[in-house]
């Protein structure tokens, strides 16, 4: 065995070569690498085939360490001490498109890592910084071309049946007006009429694909493989093609998304960069910062990643919540210069967009257009901004006069960029097709948290592009931009009576029950006077209604749920800001995003979206915010209460994996300190506690399904009506069993397809006799 | 005539007394309900409740993915 050679060298450096933990290990036993004799020194370990690459933060080198890894590694799990990132395709070609080379990378790696960079690494690392940037897609008159200025590579392209399907064939007058060149348009409709006989002849190709360009192109035509000249536009394009000429073909927009996809699936990643500087044709918007904004230097860094190269690159910057998301896209808006349009969530949020642009940069009012269920305007002149909702644009039933008018226009201009805010909702279907169909030379999302309990996120690589940048949370708190705060779950002991009630119900109600487990309330309580006795404006989080209104009317605070009134919502929110006699508020779902309250500096959870990671990430970016987070030793504080022994402590897990990603750490609380000297707290006595397990009991199967997202605040919403007709079809569903709007991830909005999915990852609830079975065979 | 049977004496946390009980209620194995932490049980049934409590426990666990 080879390792018997090395045997010396592993008992120099003190490393065993086998011990009992070896095993453990599996495949990530990479003992074999050898150390370099100056390890120590350097602060990278380079696992081979999965690409990961792990960083000892707290090496004295690990800040230009950590510099570089951003620019060509995507972090996965940044804790204090040990960081985790991973090499993508999508990583490396940003580190090739802001100027890195590949063997740049090689050799910094290799100077970094504690063991010589692997083979493998080296190859992907070859193969992907080589072939990035050879194939582009461009959007002209409204149409997508695929573009390079290797013929070679378009024809490889077009051999692959998903593109073949894609491509759409030029007529006559179109290919006359693209390429400037007589002679090109006629080559292009001689094509046309063997375009179906030259693609049976691959094999052909091969031989001809050496050529040089003007032969290559001659092979295309003959053959129908199409590619159109077009006189390039660009002049600082790769140094490859000197002739200055690139091919191209023409793709459907419908199929725009599939032909990204499976360009990465073969090796031959899109990039999609929009020269704006050089781009003519479309009008300019006369937009800039005003003097006295000042852009944060992590804001500056995300940017430069997009306009590295003097063009737009489409993709996605994450940022914290309250870190200043909005003046990332307000600012790269103005570096554009072109028409925006830009996508947010919900009514509320456009209005807000439209505040932050007229506070931030110089645009006119009269430029900017807004399209909402209430209000449809359009800007003036040739540019302007418009800002919508993702729902406004997706919904494609039969729409008013007006609004179609204004869909049209929408999907009949081209746009300079399209500004999608909170990103990770787009994969839901509805909103996909809106990427598709409207036309934008460039997009950015922007979202705090990229992560969805399904695997859609991965979607947003072909509907947008890439994460550009993902800011490093801890980092901005230590800086001061955003509040440090105190995680913490504090487990509740659920009472006898509680959990044995919580082993007979069903799946549903057990929910109700771990949620309102008296001592949780008591919990709650303390935290509540505790909290009140520092001076904190404390939120606390109940998602479940019916306990959200028992929780508040026993506490006898305020709470805003759905189905609360606008005016009724305003008034609690500007008692809780303004009025130092009212420092808590109950909220429900409503909270999580669209409010903002700086006041706020304690969130106490009570009950919860399951596993929803991105809830809780969510949830803690409402004190991120906090006014007072620049005081002296300030820190805020999250707590989450969580009844012992319950399916509660796998979704806290769960919930907090994202947070303990970007490095933070909560700490477990089994018993709050003083919470028995408390004689006041309410549900003290056995018979109390009984009593409130019936009124649990009593309380409808719809009662223990959460909230429904509400997204049009102050909606026609009766509350006491609507509350009754639901509660009677809630509980005709349940007795069919069909109801399963507990398990959907958000909303009503995302079709019954994911509501389907949802469900079936719900642990499932085995009967007693296949149990063992079940079990067993695990 | 007298009957032995071989009993464990089992201290718990209330959670898990309930899930004894409600074990109980299905196939008779606890021979006296001491108070809210103690039970007294039939030792044949020991290895068994003890899976099913592990069993239980883990499902309320969450385990990270582990990467291969």
């Amino acid at each position: 065995m080879g390792f018997g050679a090395a045997d010396d060298e592993y008992d120099v450096l003190g490393i065993p070569q086998r011990d009992p933990s070896t095993g453990l290990f599996g495949k990530g036993d990479y003992s074999y690498l050898r150390l370099k004799p100056d390890h120590e020194s350097r602060p990278l370990w380079i696992c081979p085939q999965s690409g990961h690459i792990i960083l000892e933060a707290f090496s004295p080198i690990a800040e230009q360490a950590i510099d570089f890894l951003i620019a060509i590694s995507e972090p996965v799990s940044r804790p204090t001490y040990i960081h985790e990132y991973k090499l993508t395709p999508f990583s490396l070609y940003a580190a090739v498109s802001v100027g890195l080379n590949t063997n740049d990378i090689i050799e910094v790696l290799n100077r970094l890592s504690k063991v010589p960079v692997p083979p493998d690494v080296v190859s992907v690392i070859n193969q992907c910084t080589k072939s990035y940037g050879k194939v582009k897609v461009v959007l002209k008159h409204n149409r997508y071309y695929v573009e390079s200025s290797y013929p070679s590579i378009l024809q490889r392209l077009l051999r692959d049946p998903v593109i073949m399907r894609a491509r759409v064939f030029p007529e006559d007058d179109t290919a006359g007006t693209v390429s400037k060149d007589g002679i090109i348009t006629q080559k292009v409709s001689q094509m046309d009429d063997v375009s179906i006989g030259g693609l049976k002849k691959p094999s052909a190709t091969n031989e001809r694909a050496q050529g040089d360009d003007d032969t290559a192109t001659g092979a295309d035509d003959e053959m129908g493989l199409g590619g159109v000249r077009l006189d390039k536009e660009d002049e600082d394009e790769d140094e490859d093609d000197a002739e200055g000429i690139v091919h191209a073909f023409e793709i459907g927009s419908a199929h725009y998304e599939e032909v990204r996809k499976r360009c990465n699936e073969i090796d031959y990643p899109m990039i999609e960069e929009y020269d704006f500087r050089n781009d003519r044709r479309n009008a300019d918007l006369g937009i800039d910062l005003k003097p006295a904004t000042t852009i944060r230097p992590y804001q500056e860094k995300s940017l430069s990643k997009m306009f590295g190269n003097g063009r737009a690159r489409s993709g996605i910057i994450v940022l914290p919540c309250g870190a200043g998301k909005t003046l990332v896209g307000i600012t790269a808006a103005c570096t554009v210069k072109k028409s925006i349009l830009c996508l947010c969530t919900s009514s509320v949020s456009v209005m807000q967009w439209k505040q932050q642009f007229l506070q931030w940069s110089t645009i006119k009012e009269e430029q900017i257009a807004l399209f909402t269920s209430d209000v449809k305007m359009r800007f003036q002149g040739d540019a302007g901004l418009v800002i919508t909702t993702f729902s406004m644009v997706a919904n494609r039933r039969k729409r008013s006069h007006e609004a179609q008018q204004m869909l049209d226009f929408l999907e009949n201009r081209e746009w300079g960029m399209m500004l999608l805010d909170e990103v990770h909702v787009v994969p839901a279907n509805m909103f996909r097709n809106v990427v598709s169909r409207i036309a934008a030379h460039s997009k950015l999302g922007l979202t705090a948290t990229l992560v969805r309990e399904d695997d859609k996120i991965d979607d947003l690589n072909f509907l947008i592009g890439p994460k550009l940048y993902e800011a490093n949370w801890m980092d901005l708190a230590n800086k001061g931009h955003i509040a440090t705060v105190q995680c913490a779950e504090v487990w509740c002991e659920m009472t006898p009576e509680f959990y044995k009630a919580y082993l007979e119900e069903s799946t549903r109600k057990k929910l109700l029950i771990y949620v309102m487990n008296p001592n949780k309330f008591r919990a709650c309580q303390y935290l509540i006077n505790f909290h009140n006795g520092r001076g904190d404006k404390i939120i606390v989080f109940v998602d479940n209604v019916f306990s959200l209104i028992t929780y508040a009317k026993t506490l006898g605070l305020p709470y805003i749920y759905g189905g609360t009134p606008q005016r009724e919502r305003m008034r609690i929110l500007k008692n809780f800001q303004n009025n130092p006699l009212l420092n808590t508020i109950f909220l429900s779902k409503v909270g999580d995003t669209s409010l903002d309250l700086p006041e706020a500096t304690c969130l106490i959870q009570v009950s919860s979206h399951y596993g929803s990671r991105r809830q809780e990430a969510q949830r803690l970016g409402r004190i991120l915010r906090a006014k007072r987070r620049n005081d002296e030793g300030f820190n805020a504080f999250f707590y989450s209460l969580v009844s012992k022994d319950t399916q509660e402590m796998l979704y806290s897990t769960k919930r907090q994996q994202f947070l303990i990603d970007q490095g933070y750490s909560f700490k477990v609380i089994t018993q709050l300190e003083g919470i028995e000297d408390c004689p006041d707290l309410v549900y003290g006595d056995v018979d109390s506690q009984k009593k409130l397990l019936h009124t649990v009991k009593m309380a409808s199967e719809s009662d223990a399904a959460l909230e429904k997202e509400d997204t049009a605040p102050g909606g026609s919403k009766d509350a006491a009506g609507g509350s009754s007709v639901r509660r009677t079809t809630g509980s005709l569903k349940g007795l069919s069993g069909a109801s399963n709007m507990a398990y959907m991830e958000s909303s009503g909005r995302r079709g019954a397809g994911n509501g389907r999915r949802a469900t079936n990852r719900e642990p499932v609830e085995h009967h007693p006799l296949f149990k063992r079975q079940y079990y067993s065979k695990k | 005539m007298v009957k032995a049977v071989k009993g464990t004496f089992i201290e718990c946390d209330s959670a898990a007394r309930e899930v004894l009980l409600k074990l109980n209620s299905k196939e008779k194995f606890i021979i006296e309900d001491l108070d809210s932490t103690h039970l007294f049980i039939n030792s044949t049934h020991l290895k068994r409740i003890q899976v099913v409590l592990d069993e239980l426990m883990d499902a309320n666990t969450y385990k990270a993915n582990v990467v291969k």
